[in-house]
């Protein structure tokens, strides 16, 4: 799943929005929808991400993982067409889940 | 094959339901498990996957714990506790771990008594308290499956509400691993608890675990 989270950002990073969508989770892809009121490509681009590099630790149970890098920290799953990306962005809140510029609505 | 059978049926008996009942659950977990995959729009788990995985593996181990503990217990705390009346009870003048000769070890042990019976030191000791030593071992193992297990599981659980996965010994300190330790804890006590009550004065015919139908309610220690 790290390669899921190196493939986002390069194609964040590169403005490549619709390679991005395709690696988010669908109700990810349609909370972005949803928020921007526009093409999740371009929706997607308009979010100020803050992660660089790549994931620097990873979590993993069953079907779910969390990827810790510099600036960010992911979380990401397992669907039937593999991991995907369904929450990014995301600052921690004590005692809280954390809360994430994208994530499922 | 008949008089294998004839003379073993007890233990066949509740293996066979124990694999019956586990394959059952197994089934039914995996149709459980999927169902809620599928409404979240993940993925699905085949059978192999199911049955290796945490969420199967804390159910399993969390019921085995609780099993094993009771009869711990029940092994050791009948040794020194009584109850009046109970076939589950020794004479009320028994309490204690008896003597060598009620025991028939060491000198008192007879000709079919096991070796280690017949021995002295630390055989006697292993060999007098090994079903105890081997209920208690299991008990431990299996609880330990379940925290492990269990942390995998809550985990997943954790990281799906985008929240922070906790260490083992984290985990040990939640209310998931104590709630499902203790919801199985409370109904295995109870169960022992009635028995050894309900047993005083009400009769099974033909069950060791019973008094003779005709016995007094105030014989102790006496099966049927």
């Amino acid at each position: 799943m790290e390669s899921v989270v190196s493939r986002f950002y390069a194609a964040y990073d590169g403005h490549d929005g619709s390679a991005a969508c395709a690696l988010l989770a669908p109700a990810s892809r349609r909370a972005v929808v949803s928020a921007a009121g526009k093409p999740c490509s371009a929706g997607l681009l308009d979010e100020k991400l803050p992660g660089t590099g790549r994931p620097a630790t990873v979590s993993a149970y069953g079907d779910q993982a969390q990827a810790r890098m510099n600036g960010d920290t992911v979380f990401v799953a397992k669907f039937p067409g593999g991991w995907r990306v369904v929450a990014v962005g995301c600052t921690p809140i004590a005692g809280k889940p954390y809360q994430c510029e994208v994530e499922a609505g | 094959m008949r008089t294998f059978v004839k003379h073993n049926g007890l233990s066949l008996f509740f293996f066979a339901l124990f694999l019956a009942a586990l394959v059952g659950q197994s089934l039914t977990g995996m149709a459980e498990f999927n169902s809620q995959q599928i409404a979240d729009h993940m993925a699905t788990l085949n059978y192999g996957q199911y049955v290796t995985s945490s969420d199967f593996a804390v159910d399993v181990a969390e019921n085995w714990q609780s099993e094993y503990l009771q009869f711990l217990l029940y092994i050791v705390a009948t040794v020194w506790l009584l109850q009046r009346g109970s076939p589950e009870s020794k004479s009320l003048d028994q309490a204690g771990l008896e003597s060598d000769r009620e025991q028939k070890v060491g000198r008192y042990a007879e000709a079919g008594s096991p070796g280690w019976a017949k021995a002295a030191g630390f055989r006697r000791f292993a060999f007098s308290t090994s079903l105890g030593l081997v209920m208690g071992v299991v008990f431990l193992g299996s609880w330990l499956a379940q925290g492990v297990a269990g942390t995998a599981s809550f985990n997943q659980q954790q990281l799906s509400q985008l929240e922070n996965p906790v260490s083992f010994w984290g985990y040990l300190a939640t209310s998931d691993f104590w709630n499902r330790t203790l919801q199985n804890w409370q109904s295995e006590f109870l169960a022992v608890g009635s028995m050894a009550v309900l047993s005083i004065y009400l009769r099974q015919r033909g069950s060791p675990e019973s008094k003779p139908v005709g016995a007094p309610h105030e014989s102790t220690g006496v099966e049927g």
